[in-house]
């Protein structure tokens, strides 16, 4: 398994889904092997039963960002090298996103191993064009792993479409596996007022919550920019948003030149306890992005009880249903995302219908039954796999 | 891409990522090909963010990047 991102290095939906699809194979008898990044503070080897993680360190610097993910897959293959030797061949290479498409392409043919390359998101998408050189190559890189790869897997019908408009895939060549959730872990008790306490913030205000990587994708400014009407019927109403990104600052000084100083809260980057504990103890989970693949955020937002509003993008719009487990709204619009907040905190019994069809609907997302489905696309690929 | 965002991923692909690492701020100017003016703001930013640490050796200050400061230049490429 190829991954730039691994817990605790986690950057975005990449690394959850790896966890725990790793996790879920080594449950059932499958060696795992994960070849990743290192990370302050963070073991260079992990095992645990029949997962190993691996933390490669990139020995030399480079000048920009292109060039060091060429040189991080140079130094994965060297450490796929030295793990053959020790744990004998592998079966299949499983590679996530473009990061890990070259070592995942080279390693295919070295070890004449079927390649999987999954799909969380495509350069077209996350930037919305190619406007840039380095898009043009990444775009590229994409291709090239779609085509020697046995099979993709990507994550919502909205992006099997997406791949096979981009990069001319056979409809049967890409299947559609959604990311999962682990619903035991959101069922535990939560002091609610001892949670609000921690971040300042008094029992009888109500919380509207958002998670992602603080970035233009996630439309994190519009939520912004929607708080005052939010306010304007919910004043005791406080805004937290949990996660890190290059925008942090930037959205900082939004909130205080919106003169919502005291009413947006960032937390940055915490961990998932604190994370689980927050969503239990908030009132509505906001999700205002521009460009989603999935959303595994909503999912735990339903696991957690809690009204869900979504803008209709990408993924989203195939999770959540509109009116029945959560509410849909505009994106590119903070009109529309009040709209959609205000709608869940005024109207209490639609807000409690969302949440009991919301957690009905997360049980068919358990990772264990998504593990089956990636192991069922190894067997096949295993078949269909071709070397000239 | 504005000087914050050079400054983390120039970080990052440099590997300035631990204290045995850190790098100064003329070296660090030098590498990403701008003046120590420039630094100044960036620097300050990052810092209160909590994406850079600083340090103090022989009365000279060092720069590296955090575990969040990581975080923060991998969200510019993903």
């Amino acid at each position: 398994m190829l991954t730039w991102e691994y817990p605790p290095r986690v950057i975005g939906g990449i690394s959850r889904h790896v966890y725990w699809i790793c996790k879920s194979m080594a449950k059932v008898g499958v060696e795992v092997h994960v070849v990743t990044l290192d990370f302050p503070n963070t073991p260079e080897y992990e095992v645990d039963g029949l997962l190993h993680i691996h933390r490669v360190k990139v020995e030399v610097g480079s000048p920009n960002f292109y060039l060091w993910v060429m040189l991080f897959n140079h130094f994965f293959e060297k450490k796929v090298g030295r793990l053959i030797n020790k744990f004998g061949p592998f079966d299949v290479i499983h590679a996530h996103d473009w990061l890990t498409i070259t070592s995942g392409v080279a390693l295919k043919h070295l070890l004449s191993k079927p390649l999987i390359v999954t799909f969380h998101s495509t350069e077209m998408g996350r930037s919305g064009g190619l406007h840039s050189p380095e898009s043009h190559m990444i775009h590229g890189l994409e291709w090239w792993g779609s085509f020697e790869a046995a099979q993709v897997i990507t994550v919502s019908k909205y992006m099997k479409d997406e791949l096979i408009r981009l990069y001319k895939l056979p409809s049967d060549k890409v299947q559609v596996i959604s990311n999962g959730i682990d619903v035991k872990t959101f069922d535990v008790f939560v002091n609610k007022d001892i949670v609000k306490a921690k971040l300042g913030i008094s029992p009888n205000e109500k919380v509207i919550l958002a998670i992602g990587r603080l970035t233009w994708q996630k439309g994190f400014d519009d939520l912004i920019k929607a708080f005052p009407k939010v306010l304007a019927i919910h004043p005791n109403s406080r805004l937290v948003i949990i996660g890190d990104g290059y925008m942090k600052g930037e959205l900082e000084r939004l909130a205080w030149n919106m003169g919502l100083g005291n009413k947006v809260i960032f937390t940055g980057f915490i961990s998932d306890q604190e994370l689980i504990e927050i969503l239990k103890s908030s009132d509505a989970l906001v999700i205002s992005s521009r460009y989603e693949p999935f959303g595994i955020v909503a999912l735990e937002g339903m696991a957690s009880g809690l009204p869900v509003v979504v803008t209709n993008v990408g993924g989203l719009a195939e999770i959540v249903e509109h009116e029945k487990d959560g509410i849909w709204v505009y994106a590119n619009n903070p009109d529309s995302i009040a709209w959609g907040i205000n709608r869940v905190l005024s109207d209490q019994a639609l807000a409690s219908q969302i949440i009991f069809n919301g957690k009905e609907k997360v049980k068919k997302y358990d990772w264990s039954v998504i593990t089956q489905k990636i192991l069922q696309v190894y067997e096949i690929s295993k078949q269909v796999v071709k070397f000239e | 891409m504005s000087n914050i965002k050079r400054v983390l991923s120039s970080l990052l692909t440099l590997g300035i990522t631990s204290e045995e690492k850190a790098i100064d701020v003329e070296e660090l100017a030098n590498k990403i090909g701008l003046n120590v003016s420039e630094l100044n703001e960036p620097l300050s930013e990052l810092l209160r963010l909590g994406h850079l640490r600083r340090i103090f050796f022989k009365g000279k200050e060092y720069f590296y990047l955090t575990a969040t400061g990581i975080i923060a230049a991998c969200s510019i490429y993903s």
